[in-house]
């Protein structure tokens, strides 16, 4: 759907196959700032372009297989509506749903932990190098 | 509910602990010095982005009574294990893109972690710049008013930074990764930082790239040059005034100061002349020459404050830079036209610390300019 509108919203061919290119191309890929050495070189410049696309497909999968947030919270009832589907959730989904069980605490606690350090960040030297 | 919520707490605590512990012992910021295993976290790759956060730890743990200040060209070139050194132990705290008012605040800064004895303060042209851009890492917090509340709270933050974000966490598993890869930029304890990064620079390329790459960002990329004003037009302030100061609190503190202009190769000052700026390069010596000489006339018995220009043509700054299809040949004297070797260092230090080596002769033409009146060029 997103491929077939570039054709409606691009002004030229020209443009349209440009866009089309620096959507699917490698170049267009951009690492997280944690990724980068001194602000600039990635560090998955080491194993190459295909470990980035292999990420990319590797989470894709997780965005289309696994639960969303309020599949992972259903049984506690957290919208309206959203979670009458989960009898018809699959095998491997329902293992995903969450419980007050300890598994879950550590599980979700480590998750947050991460998060937390996620919040500060350290002032690098990224100005240039004599 | 309960028991998830005291289960989730726990977890978050213990895994906080546990990334906190690990940044902690594998200390990529080379900061703490706790635990220290070959191969594991001896070398400290990552701590040359944060040289800033690194040596002023160092600072309070060394507590040295002699200090090397400038750039990089200084933490290249000046080493504090010279023996012409009156005092020790010495710390090299170049910094790469300060400023004079970074050097004069860290000159104080030492001075209030422990009383200094001898200083050789490494000025280069770009300390100078008016509204120089500051690098994000140097925050003058972290070196202003050593012991008062607003350093106590920059230093909470260090340590919060440093040990409890995701950011430390990364640098500590690189820091683990990068051991002994025998080309990475590692400052050593007495803050020099060691040459294995040049050398690899130069086996890879040669010299003359490494020359040519040096000007282009001057020139273009770094764009140091460009717009430089040393004199602020609204106040009428210059930046020389920072050298006024560092040459006062010297003399409150009883400090033997010595300054030097640092002795970049020939190709470097034309790339001042090339932007431009060799007109108040000149002032800027003038300037320098000016209040020095303006201090010790106030003081005619008190100690003198010298100043030694390196900075001109002589067979040492005009060495000929191997040609382009002669990559395998090394120069003893530069990297590349910024930065001086440690065997140029020496020499420099042999002079201005008025050490005689043995086995070592200084140049003629490297004897420096020692510049105590308007005598600028050619003294």
């Amino acid at each position: 759907m997103t491929v077939a509108w570039v054709f409606f919203r691009a002004e030229t061919l020209e443009g349209a196959l440009g866009l089309l290119e620096a959507m699917f191309s490698r170049g267009s890929l951009t690492p997280p700032r944690q990724f980068l050495i001194a602000g600039n070189q990635s560090a998955f410049a080491e194993f190459g372009p295909s470990f980035i696309f292999l990420l990319l497909y590797l989470l894709l999968g997780a965005v289309w297989f696994l639960p969303n947030t309020y599949e992972l919270m259903g049984r506690y009832r957290p919208a309206i509506d959203s979670y009458g589907h989960l009898s018809r959730t699959a095998a491997l989904r329902s293992c995903f749903v969450c419980s007050m069980s300890c598994g879950w605490a550590v599980a979700t606690g480590f998750i947050a932990a991460l998060a937390l350090f996620g919040v500060g960040n350290v002032s690098e030297f990224i100005y240039f190098r004599f | 509910m309960l028991r998830y919520l005291l289960f989730f707490f726990l977890s978050v605590m213990s895994f906080s602990i546990i990334f906190g512990g690990f940044n902690l012992l594998v200390d990529p910021f080379g900061i703490y010095r706790i635990l220290e295993i070959e191969g594991l976290n001896t070398e400290k790759p990552v701590a040359y982005d944060h040289a800033r956060l690194h040596k002023t730890f160092a600072l309070e743990r060394i507590r040295p009574s002699g200090l090397i200040l400038g750039s990089s060209r200084a933490f290249r070139g000046l080493d504090p294990r010279h023996p012409g050194w009156k005092t020790s132990p010495v710390y090299n705290m170049g910094l790469m893109a300060s400023n004079i008012y970074e050097l004069h605040d860290l000159l104080v800064f030492s001075q209030q972690i422990h009383p200094l004895k001898q200083v050789v303060v490494a000025l280069d042209f770009f300390h100078f710049k008016l509204n120089q851009r500051r690098p994000a890492e140097a925050d003058p917090r972290r070196i202003k008013n050593y012991g008062s509340a607003p350093w106590l709270i920059f230093r909470f933050q260090d340590l919060v930074e440093t040990l409890l974000t995701f950011d430390a966490l990364i640098l500590s598993l690189r820091t683990i990764a990068w051991q002994n890869q025998g080309c990475e930029s590692l400052i050593e304890r007495n803050g020099m930082v060691s040459s294995q990064d040049k050398e690899c620079a130069v086996a890879k390329v040669g010299h003359r790239r490494l020359f040519q790459w040096s000007e282009w960002k001057f020139l273009n990329e770094w764009r140091v040059f460009r717009n430089f004003e040393l004199r602020d037009e609204k106040n009428g302030r210059t930046t020389l005034e920072a050298v006024g100061n560092m040459v006062v609190d010297a003399r409150r503190w009883g400090i033997d100061l010595r300054f030097i202009i640092s002795p970049v190769h020939a190709r470097q000052l034309e790339v001042l002349r090339r932007a431009g700026t060799w007109q108040q390069f000149e002032e800027w010596k003038r300037e320098l020459v000016a209040i020095l000489a303006a201090d010790a006339a106030q003081h005619p018995d008190g100690q003198d404050f010298p100043l030694w220009d390196f900075s001109s043509y002589n067979s040492i700054t005009s060495v000929t830079v191997p040609a382009a299809d002669q990559p395998e040949l090394r120069l003893w004297s530069y990297w590349e036209g910024s930065h001086y070797t440690k065997a140029v260092g020496d020499m420099v230090l042999d002079r201005v610390l008025s050490h005689e080596s043995r086995g070592r002769s200084i140049p003629q033409s490297l004897s420096g300019n020692f510049m105590t009146d308007y005598r600028v060029f050619g003294a």
